[in-house]
């Protein structure tokens, strides 16, 4: 690809024609907040929290862009903190901190940008969800299994499986709970059982160890997937 | 009649693979093909959704989805007529939800609701582009310009007496029931001109229109 | 195919039908003509007509615009001109069977003028009347002139003579023509059309979609709704002129038609057109012999506006959930499917097949330097003459209102109107002479948007405009973005407490910062434009805002919380009917004596004041 030259926040930087800025910002130590994107997973643009200001002449007219999405080019200009950015962060930070007020994360990053408390009206029902949609892109893209997607639109959109009832394809591999950046999604383990989206899985004991590892299902849909015998994943990743 | 509405989900799925094929047994048409089996069904029976998922190849998730983010579309059965109200802006600014309020309280149900007997489904709608006729409400597909609140009991009369239906069970509406009370007379009379008086009052040039 | 034949024929049959030896009696049966009560009168004819021992031909044609005044029944006798006849009920069609058809006799306060060709005394030639005087009429060329079943209407009219001509053009002359001609999008973006052409054309791909948005979700715009009921050819014409533009030389094309789920006769319609055209050989493959393949299909919507943005079109399209994706890279690029896709308004193809048979400088002519042509307007609310028009860009509002809308209703006083649906904002009184353009009406803060054009008098309050909207879109974010999704619902809740009287003067500031960060972070369109109405109402008409938070009052009578009903002592004669429709009981009374209302018991669902024919309740 084409390497070309760009300027962010008065620093000249390299960069690969068409990559994302964001890509770009975060190689060269440039701190932009995310809530919705990880290395993982396809960009969405889903919480406007990467927001910077571009221009292509240094008097030109400057544009409002996500920049985990945005193509850099040659000559770009881009200023991460400028006066509309920090409004575009501020309105979103507040409306999420009267959305999910018991989400530390949300709490910690308006902190930063000096709201400790919304001018909007508390909700309760949404829990900690903050519908980055990380959880639904993770099992889709990196699991494979696409056992959460959302439902309804506008605010009473909701994550989860589908028609919100425990998920037939759901493996239990709690790789949304890990992804999940406030929190909200939930699984406990008990004895040998594991719970998580409303299903419960009997857990496997590792063959050496001893100890509960993963769900007897996720398991076999990893043997058949893989090829790979299912005696041979019996073992926790630990003693293997 | 007490019936219990028991969701009978009973599928044709010789139907629903019909539907499929006539929309190119492409994943491409998933609405055009939910529309036409919530035409026949008033409703998305999950049992047919489960048929889509699986001739079509699709995650459960994506039906899931396409279900519940389009307005048209429902997971709970209605009832044996549909009354849609428009509160399109003309509808709006002409009376629309005033009109809504009427079939709440001559139904006794709330917006996306069924009436006890399972015969009305309230709901309203975005604007059917009938602007000029507002405002405008559409029973069981048939689409009526220039409504008004007071006609909101013809309306629900008319339907109950083509369908063959009796006239509700009602809690007696108080305005009937006390000045029936009041003069000793039946409420059927003090009904039966309310009505005569409703028809000279629609046939009326108005004089004033909000 | 042989097109010579088909044009003979099918202008022969127009003609026949012209002068006929038999009556023809037209009805409008579009949506607006059903809705009024033109199903009711389609149904009476074949036993009226027998009844009188007359035969006739009824032929059911679309929309001519003036809705207002449906139904609309025209009656076209041999040797004699087409009459319509306007606001026909049952009782005035037996009148006008019985005295016009049978016995020559007219009643010109029946009519409403006349269609086409001829004179007849004592009625005016539609053309003539206020409402039609300052329309120019090219998307709506046929509307109500033809039946929409007919293609041989539509060919006899001059239908698809463009495409022939068109087909033996270069296609990158077409592009150049569209461009010369200055259309601009007519959905709601503006957008160059033949700047969009020639993208989708250079762009790289295997296939190249043209779509056509018929999604229409504004509330109070029904112009595509109408065309596509009306003369569905003539989008299809249009269609099929764009995609050999964009197309022919560079890769194959398909087409789709997304039908709003709300418009079951236009999907109706449209099929059959689609079945008709293919049939005689303007779609499918090698269209009129000139190599060129293309295929139309309908989709359709599922009952969202969000849907009317083009990458939530598209995803629908694909059998998904409506989500607008982030356009940082267009779709003349990578649009269905990732592949180069072209979107255009129905309104927008309606105009091809006339530029490209009366040439660009044609079009270009009319209209103003930004903005050529025409434009279809749903002039609808509180104006005397509602229903759609289409007139030259640059009229003013002045007279879209006073002239051609013939005034507001009931001699009330003019206040505002409201323009581009949810994404556009309010004009007051002070700029009615500003002349309506694409950019005119986005330098005043609102937008041209779809064409609705809703006029509002001082009985319509502007803080209930701006809840109306906002909750509109509440509903219709598809709930992606958190600007959209949490930030118009916030709006929604304040604007909802001051209507309620439970607003502060803090909220103003806050609704204004708010708006501006949803302006300015959404991702799509829809959120981008949400705050629009509000912003708008609150410029021009802030004391109104003010009235509701500081003296909880709403003075064009409209707030449900901040108005009350009474009876005046002096007007009631106590004929008891509010008594009779008030659902609470609240107002009551005895016969022939004074009533009253109990203001604990009242609901304000204001039934009393519409029964009243005394006009003794009084709004406060």
């Amino acid at each position: 690809m084409d390497k070309i030259k760009i300027e962010i926040d008065g620093r000249k930087l390299e960069a690969e024609k068409g990559e994302y800025l964001l890509g770009v910002c975060q190689r060269n130590g440039i701190e932009l907040p995310t809530l919705c994107q990880n290395d993982q997973v396809t960009p969405e643009g889903r919480c406007r929290m990467c927001m910077t200001e571009i221009r292509w002449e240094p008097a030109g007219r400057g544009r409002l862009v996500v920049s985990c999405l945005y193509p850099v080019d040659q000559g770009l200009i881009v200023d991460t903190r400028s006066e509309n950015v920090m409004l575009v962060r501020k309105t979103v930070l507040e409306l999420l901190l009267a959305r999910n007020p018991e989400a530390k994360a949300v709490r910690e990053m308006a902190e930063e940008y000096g709201i400790t408390k919304s001018r909007y009206p508390e909700d309760s029902e949404y829990g900690k969800c903050i519908l980055c949609g990380l959880c639904v892109r993770t099992c889709r893209e990196v699991v494979g299994v696409e056992a959460l997607g959302y439902m309804h639109r506008g605010p009473q959109k909701e994550v989860g499986p589908a028609f919100a009832e425990p998920s037939p394809v759901c493996i239990g591999c709690g790789a949304c709970a890990f992804v999940c950046p406030t929190g909200h999604i939930v699984m406990t383990e008990q004895g040998d059982e594991r719970k998580i989206w409303g299903k419960a899985f009997k857990m496997e004991k590792c063959g050496k160890c001893g100890r509960y590892y993963a769900p007897k299902f996720e398991l076999e849909w990893m043997s058949k997937v893989t090829g790979v015998p299912y005696e041979k994943l019996a073992v926790c990743p630990d003693c293997r | 009649m007490e019936k219990a509405i028991k969701v009978k989900e009973d599928v044709d799925m010789a139907f629903v693979d019909e539907v499929i094929k006539r929309w190119y047994s492409d994943q491409a048409y998933l609405i055009p093909i939910m529309q036409d089996i919530q035409t026949k069904y008033s409703y998305l029976p999950r049992a047919a959704l489960l048929e889509l998922q699986e001739k079509l190849n699709l995650p459960l998730v994506r039906v899931s989805e396409v279900a519940t983010f389009y307005r048209a579309m429902s997971l709970k059965p209605k009832g044996r007529h549909q009354i849609h109200v428009c509160l399109g802006t003309a509808c709006h600014l002409k009376g629309g939800p005033r009109i809504v309020d009427e079939f709440k309280r001559n139904l006794g149900v709330e917006v996306d609701q069924t009436t006890k007997d399972n015969e009305f489904t309230l709901q309203t709608v975005n604007c059917v582009g009938a602007c000029a006729l507002a405002p405008v409400v559409i029973i069981d597909g048939n689409t009526m310009g220039r409504q008004e609140p007071v006609k909101v009991r013809q309306l629900i009369a008319k339907v109950r007496k083509a369908a063959g239906i009796e006239p509700a069970p009602a809690k007696a509406e108080p305005s009937q029931a006390e000045p029936a009370k009041a003069k000793g007379k039946k409420p059927a009379r003090v009904a039966k001109k309310a009505a005569k008086v409703a028809k000279k009052v629609s046939v009326k040039p108005k004089k004033r229109k909000r | 195919m042989d097109f010579k034949a088909i044009q003979e024929r099918s202008r022969k049959e127009y003609q026949d039908r012209l002068n006929s030896p038999t009556p023809v009696i037209y009805v409008g049966a579009a949506t607006c003509g059903l809705a009024a009560g033109a199903g009711e009168l389609l149904k009476m004819l074949p036993s009226e007509l027998e009844a009188l021992k007359v035969k006739a031909e009824v032929v059911p044609v679309g929309c001519i615009g003036p809705c207002c005044f449906e139904p609309l029944v025209d009656v076209q006798k041999p040797g004699k001109p087409r009459v319509s006849f306007m606001q026909v009920n049952p009782r005035k069609l037996k009148t006008i069977l019985e005295d016009y058809l049978v016995k020559d006799v007219m009643h010109p306060e029946l009519a409403l003028g006349i269609v086409g060709e001829g004179q007849l005394d004592g009625v005016p030639p539609l053309t003539e009347h206020q409402m039609f005087k300052g329309q120019m009429r090219i998307a709506l060329r046929n509307c109500g002139y033809m039946d929409p079943h007919r293609i041989e209407d539509y060919i006899a009219r001059g239908g698809y003579i463009a495409l022939e001509k068109a087909l033996k053009m270069k296609p990158e002359e077409i592009v150049d023509w569209v461009k010369k001609s200055g259309l601009r999008g007519r959905g709601g973006g503006g957008f160059g059309t033949g700047r969009k052409w020639e993208s989708v054309r250079k762009a790289e791909g295997d296939i190249r979609y043209v779509l056509c948005n018929g999604d229409e979700g504004d509330p109070g715009a029904f112009m595509d709704r109408s065309t596509m009921e009306s003369d569905p050819h003539a989008i299809i014409e249009g269609m099929i002129i764009a995609a050999y533009a964009i197309a022919w030389g560079k890769s194959r094309a398909e087409g789709y038609m997304y039908v709003r789920n709300e418009y079951p006769l236009a999907v109706k319609n449209l099929v059959l057109a689609l079945e008709q055209a293919r049939k005689m050989g303007f779609l499918g493959k090698n269209i009129m012999g000139s190599g060129f393949d293309f295929e139309i299909r309908i989709n359709r919507g599922g009952g969202a506006f969000v849907c009317g943005e083009s990458s939530a079109l598209m995803r629908s399209l694909e059998g998904k959930s409506g989500e607008p994706r982030q356009k940082y890279v267009h779709a003349s690029d990578k649009g269905l499917w990732d592949k180069p896709t072209n979107l255009n308004n129905v309104e927008t193809y309606a105009c091809v097949p006339e530029i490209v048979n009366k040439g660009w400088e044609w079009f270009s002519s009319i209209g103003t330097k930004g903005s050529k042509g025409t434009k279809v307007f749903s002039l609808v609310g509180k104006v005397s003459h509602s229903g759609l028009v289409e007139v030259p860009m640059g009229i003013t509002l002045r007279e879209m209102v006073y002239t051609i809308g013939g005034g507001i209703k009931g001699g009330k006083k003019f206040k505002a109107v409201q323009t581009g649906g949810p994404s556009g904002g309010v004009i007051p009184e002070s700029m009615i002479d500003l002349q309506v353009d694409f950019d005119e009406l986005t330098r005043v803060g609102s937008m041209m948007g779809s064409g609705g054009m809703i006029v509002m008098d001082e009985g319509d309050c502007m803080v209930d405009v701006a809840l109306y909207y906002t909750r509109f879109l509440e509903g219709e974010a598809c709930g992606k973005c958190v600007p959209c999704r949490e930030g118009v619902r916030r709006m929604r809740q304040i604007l909802s407490r001051i209507t309620e009287g439970k607003g502060k003067m803090e909220d103003l500031a806050l609704l204004e910062e708010l708006g501006r960060g949803i302006q300015i972070g959404s991702l799509c369109g829809l959120g981008q434009s949400a705050p629009a109405p509000m912003l708008s109402t609150l410029k021009y008409f802030r004391k109104e805002y003010e009235q509701h938070i500081l003296e909880k009052k709403c003075y064009a009578g409209v707030c449900a919380s901040l108005i009350s009903f009474m009876i005046d002592p002096e007007k009631c004669d106590g004929c008891h009917l509010c008594e009779v429709y008030c659902p609470t009981a609240a107002a009551r009374g005895e016969k022939k004596k004074v009533h009253k209302i109990n203001p604990e018991l009242c609901i304000k669902c204001g039934i009393c004041y519409d029964v009243c024919t005394r006009e003794a309740v009084v709004k406060k």
